[in-house]
């Protein structure tokens, strides 16, 4: 699987000083993502996700952050050790990004169809009026209506939903082999939201890009992913293809998300919150970073920190009793009912 | 009828099509603050170009038969001392003035905005050493500095307007870096940086524009500082020499006599408050004029 990864991120570490402490936001992260997959990269608000997917764009600011070790390969370059310059021409071609907020992302000053072209001329040899012509194809593309009109507007005559799609016109507008989109429909009402996810499943096919989608919602994860890793505490703690996941968590964290999605399908059963609160990174617990919050949590917990280990082919999670304890759901969950 | 309504409603290219200069001027069209601010600095400035040939005496030819003439007897607004005539001395004064102010804040940004926006994108030890200096710049009074200096290097305008220049640095340069601060962490400053813009770039293109604003609003208020500390040195003495006319030296001149001919200072005086407010108010009505986010709801 390796030699078709075309990200590889290998024991990602990044921390930030602080006055007090330094804080481990990622520790020791792998990943890998194949040519036209779409990986969902899952996990509560300060666990690391967005951290792990701006250092990839080495756009993590540096100070405060300090990448401790780690290599970041991509087609078998090391983005960490590349030159600002090199890097420069890859952000926005090769590798691009899309963002969670469509209220301030777009530069207020100029309009949608500017901010499009400059883009574009940034990465493509292309003139001022080529370069309109490309913006308003990509409108078209991406499903902006009367796309001549909307050249001319400024982000804030544009509708939440509408940025998001000029935000994606942008990042796609030179081709780019891996997507990565932070949080892209969260700041959207449900509707858009569907039509955003459906949107980018559609390029993805029709680009044959990969994505790394990072998100906190099991149902986007489950519309969207081939496969998941879900992060805690600036840890992987369980990557496995989508299905696999949803049929098998194999980690007490991944359960915990699980039982935590509502279920209008059944009424009669509450959403169970994971208990406690995600760790201080500045003083991380010993041990497995989840046992003071695992309900199956053992002596050897505290003390020894697990390991990847396979549990099936593709399926790896870092618990201790992975296969040893029974790891059920309340209720049978399947990509079909996170579909929602 | 219903196919008319719904043409009616479609906004046509050519709506959004404006060139920004002529948004730029509907827009100010519409700001009463800008307009009258502007006017009052359009005819300042007109006042400073046509300055020869509108003023009805020689500025500096006095006839002392008529020293401290009052306004009216053939001087507008009276004579001076040396019986000069005011009005053409308030009308070159105004060349001085104005000269001398934007003299004044032209240097001031010069140096200070590349140094504000530099220290808040760099920040780290950059920022801090830079804020540092220009913090031991600002505990100083901006007047007592320019004395020094004008010891140091002798009495003159463009001494005077140098000194206060560099002085003014930190000014503008503390409200560059703290609107590039607010700026860079925008999320549209990630996205210019995650789509391969160079650092170049992102801050001429992207940072600086969105800091127009503030920038000019603090240039307003500081040609208005710039006329009122111009002024005063003049009144002391160490800015403008006679017998070139000047605002604050007409008005120092006054103050002698302020008891038996109040209308030397009060010329003078009127002349800077006039100045001052116009200036303000344009930068007031620019700085709602220059937001995009005001325009075409």
């Amino acid at each position: 699987m390796s030699e078709t990864a075309l990200l590889r991120i290998e024991d990602l570490r990044i921390s930030f000083s602080t006055r007090t402490a330094d804080v481990r936001a990622v520790d020791g992260v792998d990943l890998d993502i194949r040519a036209g997959e779409v990986l969902g990269l899952v996990g509560e608000s300060g666990s690391g996700k967005s951290v792990t997917a701006r250092s990839v764009m080495r756009l993590v600011p540096m100070p405060p952050g300090k990448l401790v070790s780690g290599r970041i390969l991509f087609h078998g370059d090391d983005l960490a050790s590349l030159p600002e310059r090199d890097m420069e021409d890859l952000r926005g071609s090769k590798i691009s990004m899309i963002f969670q907020d469509p209220m301030t992302f777009l530069n207020p000053l100029y309009t949608a169809g500017e901010q499009v072209s400059e883009a574009i001329r940034r990465h493509q040899a292309l003139d001022r009026s080529g370069a309109r012509d490309e913006t308003i194809r990509l409108f078209q593309e991406v499903g902006i209506p009367s796309p001549e009109l909307r050249y001319y507007a400024y982000p804030h005559q544009l509708s939440g939903g509408l940025r998001q799609r000029v935000m994606i016109a942008m990042a796609l507008s030179s081709r780019p082999e891996l997507l990565i989109a932070d949080e892209p429909t969260t700041a959207l009402d449900v509707t858009i939201q569907a039509q955003i996810l459906a949107l980018l499943g559609d390029l993805q096919q029709e680009y044959g890009m990969s994505i790394l989608l990072i998100t906190h919602d099991l149902g986007v994860v489950a519309e969207m992913c081939d496969r998941v890793a879900v992060m805690y505490a600036g840890r992987i703690v369980e990557r496995a293809p989508i299905d696999a996941l949803f049929d098998d968590p194999e980690h007490p964290y991944s359960l915990g998300l699980m039982n935590a999605i509502p279920r209008p399908d059944l009424p009669d059963l509450a959403p169970q919150p994971i208990d406690g609160l995600p760790p201080d990174m500045a003083h991380p617990p010993s041990g497995c970073p989840f046992h003071p919050r695992c309900p199956y949590c053992e002596p050897i917990c505290s003390e020894v920190v697990p390991v990847m280990r396979a549990v099936a082919p593709g399926h790896e999670t870092a618990c201790h009793f992975a296969g040893v304890k029974p790891f059920k759901a309340l209720a049978p969950i399947m990509a079909t009912t996170a579909r929602r | 009828m219903a196919a008319e309504v719904a043409q009616l409603s479609i906004p046509q290219p050519k709506d959004f099509v404006h060139s920004p200069w002529s948004m730029f001027w509907w827009r100010i069209r519409h700001n009463q603050k800008a307009m009258i601010g502007g006017a009052i600095v359009v005819f300042l400035l007109a006042v400073t170009l046509f300055a020869p040939l509108i003023t009805p005496k020689d500025p500096n030819d006095g006839e002392l038969a008529d020293s401290l003439a009052s306004p009216g007897q053939g001087y507008v607004l009276g004579a001076d001392k040396n019986g000069r005539d005011v009005l053409s001395r308030l009308i070159f004064g105004t060349r001085t003035a104005l000269g001398g102010a934007v003299l004044i804040v032209a240097i001031s940004e010069i140096i200070g905005v590349p140094i504000g926006v530099w220290a808040a994108y760099r920040g780290g030890w950059v920022d801090e050493t830079v804020t540092r200096i220009w913090d031991m710049l600002l505990s100083f009074p901006p007047l007592l500095l320019a004395f020094a200096v004008v010891a140091a290097f002798g009495p003159g305008l463009e001494k005077a307007a140098v000194a206060l220049g560099i002085l003014y640095v930190p000014f503008i340069a503390r409200v560059v870096r703290s609107v590039t601060l607010v700026q860079k962490e925008m999320a549209y400053t990630e996205a210019a940086r995650a789509l391969g813009y160079g650092q170049g770039r992102v801050i001429f293109r992207h940072i600086l524009p969105n800091c127009i604003s503030p920038i000019i609003v603090i240039s307003s208020i500081d040609i208005a500082y710039a006329l009122l500390d111009l002024a005063a040195l003049s009144y002391l003495g160490l800015g403008v020499q006679p017998p070139t006319a000047d605002w604050g030296t007409m008005l120092s001149e006054g103050q002698l006599v302020l008891l038996t001919s109040p209308h030397l200072a009060l010329a003078a005086g009127l002349a800077i408050v006039l100045a001052v407010l116009g200036f303000n108010l344009l930068g007031d009505g620019l700085r709602d004029v220059l937001d995009p986010r005001q325009a075409q709801r």
